[in-house]
């Protein structure tokens, strides 16, 4: 008994440390991985005929990076 | 002044109270009151321990979870005269399920004048949609991947910690709720 309830504290002990602390730098990695694997995958994709990635794209995806990072943190509710 | 400040020191006091009564009880439920100080520590370490090894398991869920993403390689324009090109390969990217108007001018440019990477701007740019394009959408990571890292990381945490227990920690076994992923590794190790 002492011991369901040692688990059950840890639990919600555990939940609140997530909440408080963890879930907001999680979302914020997980929309950085996001949107370095799309990147990653035009890199790719470029490659396939052989070519590099051109310079004026990367820039410009390099404009569109900061956008797409802000849209993945409102759609997951971090940043309002 | 006075008026208005008193109510709230009686809300504050009712609160400390309820709370040390609620923290009682738990030490009543739990029968901390008869451990000495270096277990009762001892134990909150174990579960401070424990508790940080959650949440971070908790966030390797939210860091993995599937997403759907545009596959440049494979999604493709079909322009009106049933030409069909595939997008990444081109120079025209797609992060979300439609091209941004820089990549649509270039679609645009393709099937007009069959021509890519016109970064100068030679070519005018058609003033109509000429294409239909056709994104092919694949998920990366899943959920399956994202509970058996979770419950590896719970494993391999548990395992650590124990070891602090069992050699810097007085903790009494009633509480090792821990031991049962060493157990089970002693098990599946044989």
């Amino acid at each position: 008994m002492r011991l369901i309830g040692v688990t059950l504290l840890e639990i919600i002990l555990g939940f609140i440390i997530f909440t408080v602390f963890l879930y907001n730098p999680s979302v914020r990695y997980f929309c950085r991985r996001q949107i370095e694997i799309k990147v990653y995958n035009y890199q790719q994709s470029v490659k396939k005929n052989g070519y590099f990635s051109i310079p004026q794209d990367e820039a410009y995806i390099q404009t569109l990076v900061p956008k797409m990072v802000r849209e993945c943190l409102q759609a997951e509710g971090v940043d309002k | 002044m006075k008026w208005s400040r008193e109510p709230a020191k009686i809300k504050t006091s009712r609160l400390r109270f309820n709370n040390h009564r609620f923290a009682r009880r738990i030490m009543t439920h739990l029968q901390l009151s008869n451990m000495n100080l270096k277990t009762q520590i001892s134990l909150l370490i174990y579960l401070v321990l424990y508790a940080v090894m959650l949440g971070f398991s908790l966030s390797s869920l939210i860091i993995l979870k599937p997403f759907l993403y545009t596959e440049n390689n494979e999604s493709y324009i079909i322009c009106n005269d049933t030409s069909r090109f595939e997008i990444g390969p081109n120079f025209i990217f797609a992060f979300e399920n439609k091209l941004d108007p820089v990549n649509d001018a270039k679609a645009r440019k393709l099937c007009q004048y069959k021509i890519i990477s016109d970064y100068s701007n030679v070519y005018e740019t058609p003033k109509n949609t000429n294409y239909k394009f056709y994104p092919v959408l694949k998920q990366e990571s899943s959920w399956a991947n994202a509970i058996f890292i979770f419950f590896i990381m719970v494993n391999i945490a548990a395992i650590c910690i124990e070891f602090i227990a069992n050699r810097l920690l007085t903790v009494s076994d009633d509480f090792r709720f821990g031991k049962v992923f060493t157990n089970l590794i002693k098990d599946l190790c044989g």
